[in-house]
């Protein structure tokens, strides 16, 4: 990984007048094993608006090779969530 | 001993007077040149002067300032040289943004590496370069050297634009020769033509300058930069060649002398090479299939090393010593190749050409000239069937050129002297990768099922990179070239049919977890699962090129997903149609019971087109990329 890491967005988005959500995004908070990282996504509604925060962190700058695995699906994990859509419907 | 140092010390203070005239203070560059530059040419002075037909004597004094990292490049020496072309004397100086002195270099500072490989058929071709280790910007470097060439037969362009992003404050080119030396010249691009004159030695003298250039900018899709570079090209018509003298004005006076001097009786075989060839081709009838034979053999004998033709000399080595060494460079390869079909009584030309994937470079059809070229290629003039081939792969089919030398102007070397032909286009639908898939997603998510492509055209060297690997390694680099999470390859194969109409066929077999994500009772996955288009070219307000596609091509895609019983569509479908001049794109899809079809076809169409319909190309892309990222969303049916 190089070094340690740790990286945060915060989004948001103001609807237009008259939508609101129907289907919010999906959130999780899942980890490497071994206090290895972790990876939390949370979602929050407004008045006519949302926010969603996701962090992504790296506690190690070097992985064993029998950590591989774990890396590779908390990967997966983020792909899988970050794949699903969230629909707005007019109120 | 006191004497010496006088003389020293009167040296070192000339030298410094002769840089003192000239003020490198970056600040000093006219603002009008900043714009897109990423380094500015400050001052050049390019002298050759033609002192008898084997002494030539090139004179290059240079200051260059680099405004910034991509300029790096820009200020990089390079001086090619064999025992030939001579390096008389380099020196130069570096100076920070102000215009101070920081560093000054000679000779001793350059890095002198052998080009090409070196083996038991060639001398060494060099080259010494060398890049100041500068890591503030901006930094000045002039520099100064002189080359001796014993040869008059090919002489350097001058080009002071080459680059993009390079600006030129000032560069003159000089070319100075005795009254009876005549030379042809070409102009491209300059506001201001030659300057005639004689000098003081009654030498004949061209001269021409060019003040304050603008700096070219990158433009998606532009033509060719030396298209629109400004440039001088410089051709003899009487000439010495490493002691073999010629007269030229046009090609095939050009040709005529490359095949009486250069390539003449160095064709001959041994008698038992001869006879195998002919053995083995005792029982082909038709000569097409005899010459592909031909080609084969060559193939599977002989490997490539590379010289290349401008700075390896002109003159391929004698076929029988690649028969012996079994290896040469394209054009040793090609000869020896026309010494093989020539013992089977089969002609063919030996065709120089100037290579390239991103553009297809021609000969200048008016101007006859030496340096155009990089490569040499094969043409077979069978009757009413012309067929080209590339003699340095151990690989391609035979009569099969691909996009490094196709739809080009070369010169052919024929019996009557050079004649200028055209190699074959291929046009868009022609290039054409085509893939059909059959996938099950099943309830867990997993995607599963088989994979067919078949590339055409140019597309057929597409995965040659992994066809030469071993199984194993297929199968890792197979999963890097698709963009499916968590794919395994159950199976893998890959065909090549090498006829007349070659084609690369892969097939795999393979699975992949959680293609499909299930979250809150619904499914969601990529429709399009192989071949998304991921580019988009930026914007570019007031663009100054026209839009070049240089060659054309065509993506079919049909893919079919088994989907878990019980689910319906969610979203509005995909059905995207565009359709342009230079391009054309179709997205649909349709469910069928549990059977969801995917189509797709992408065709770019190669060409010129006016720089107005660029905002549109922006758009096309824009749309196909939205069209590959349509996300399925399966939902489970109320019954």
């Amino acid at each position: 990984m190089g070094m340690a890491s740790e990286d945060r967005y915060a989004i948001t988005v103001h609807l237009p007048a008259g939508y609101m959500v129907d289907t919010p995004p999906q959130t999780m908070a899942i980890s490497i094993p071994n206090n290895g990282g972790k990876y939390i996504s949370s979602y929050e509604p407004g008045d006519n608006s949302f926010s969603f925060v996701y962090l992504t962190q790296f506690n190690k700058s070097v992985y064993g090779t029998e950590e591989f695995p774990g890396i590779k699906e908390f990967y997966n994990k983020i792909i899988q969530s970050q794949k699903t859509e969230m629909v707005l419907k007019k109120k | 001993m006191m004497r010496g140092f006088i003389i020293a010390g009167f040296l070192t203070v000339c030298w410094v007077a002769a840089n003192a005239q000239q003020n490198y203070d970056a600040s000093l560059i006219p603002k009008d040149l900043l714009p897109y530059a990423s380094s500015v040419v400050r001052n050049e002075e390019v002298t050759i002067e033609v002192k008898d037909l084997d002494n030539s004597v090139y004179h290059i004094k240079k200051a260059i300032t680099v405004l910034n990292k991509n300029g790096d490049d820009d200020a990089h020496i390079v001086i090619y040289h064999d025992k030939n072309d001579v390096i008389k004397s380099v020196k130069g100086v570096v100076y920070n943004q102000f215009g101070k002195q920081i560093d000054k270099f000679g000779e001793s500072k350059f890095d002198d590496v052998n080009i090409g490989s070196s083996s038991a058929l060639f001398e060494g071709m060099r080259a010494e370069h060398y890049l100041p280790a500068v890591n503030e910007y901006p930094y000045t470097i002039a520099y100064e050297y002189e080359e001796k060439s014993k040869q008059t037969l090919n002489f350097d362009p001058w080009i002071p634009n080459a680059d993009i992003g390079i600006a030129v404050e000032k560069s003159s080119f000089n070319f100075i020769c005795n009254p009876d030396f005549n030379i042809k010249y070409k102009e491209s691009n300059l506001p201001a033509g030659v300057v005639t004159g004689k000098n003081a030695q009654g030498q004949k003298t061209y001269s021409w300058q060019v003040n304050n250039l603008k700096a070219i900018k990158y433009e998606p899709f532009s033509p060719y930069v030396k298209n629109y570079a400004s440039s001088v090209q410089i051709a003899p018509e009487k000439f010495e060649y490493y002691g073999i003298k010629g007269t030229y004005t046009n090609w095939k006076e050009l040709g005529k002398w490359i095949s009486d001097k250069l390539m003449a009786n160095r064709q001959d075989l041994p008698y038992q090479t001869i006879e195998h060839v002919k053995e083995i081709t005792k029982n082909i009838a038709d000569p097409k299939l005899k010459a592909k034979k031909i080609y084969e053999y060559m193939q599977g004998k002989t490997h490539y090393i590379s010289v290349q033709v401008g700075i390896g000399g002109f003159q391929p080595f004698l076929a029988s010593e690649v028969d012996q060494q079994s290896y040469g460079d394209c054009k040793a390869l090609v000869n020896y190749t026309q010494a093989l079909l020539k013992a089977v009584n089969i002609d063919s030309y030996y065709c120089i050409v100037k290579s390239g994937r991103a553009h297809n470079v021609s000969l200048l059809t008016d101007f006859a000239s030496m340096g155009q070229a990089d490569h040499i290629i094969l043409c077979v003039p069978f009757k009413n069937d012309t067929t080209w081939a590339d003699c340095t792969s151990q690989t391609i089919p035979f009569g099969y050129l691909g996009d490094f030398t196709d739809n080009r102007t070369v010169l052919a070397l024929t019996p009557e002297g050079g004649k200028l032909l055209r190699t074959p286009k291929y046009p868009a639908p022609v290039n054409l990768e085509s893939r059909r898939a059959e996938f099950t997603i099943n309830n867990g998510g997993e995607l599963s099922g088989n994979m067919t492509t078949t590339f055409k055209g140019v597309e057929y060297e597409d995965r040659d990179d992994l066809i030469k690997e071993t199984r194993t390694e297929q199968f890792k680099m197979v999963q890097k070239k698709y963009p499916i999470n968590n794919m395994d390859i159950d199976d893998f194969d890959i065909q090549q049919d090498k006829s007349f109409d070659p084609a690369t066929t892969e097939t795999i077999k393979l699975h992949a977890k959680d293609y499909a994500t299930f979250d809150n009772g619904k499914f969601y996955f990529l429709l399009n699962p192989a071949n998304r288009e991921t580019y988009i070219p930026k914007q570019v307000r007031n663009r100054l090129t026209d839009v070049s596609i240089t060659r054309g091509y065509t993506e079919e895609d049909e893919v079919t997903y088994i989907i878990p019983q019980g689910y319906r569509l969610e979203k509005k479908i995909l059905n995207e149609k565009l359709d342009k001049p230079f391009g054309n794109f179709t997205a649909t899809m349709e469910l069928k019971g549990d059977k969801l079809t995917y189509k797709r076809k992408f065709q770019l169409i190669g060409g010129t087109y006016s720089k107005d319909v660029y905002p549109d190309v922006v758009d096309f892309f824009q749309a196909v990329v939205d069209a590959d990222e349509y996300n399925v969303v399966l939902v489970k049916t109320n019954n």
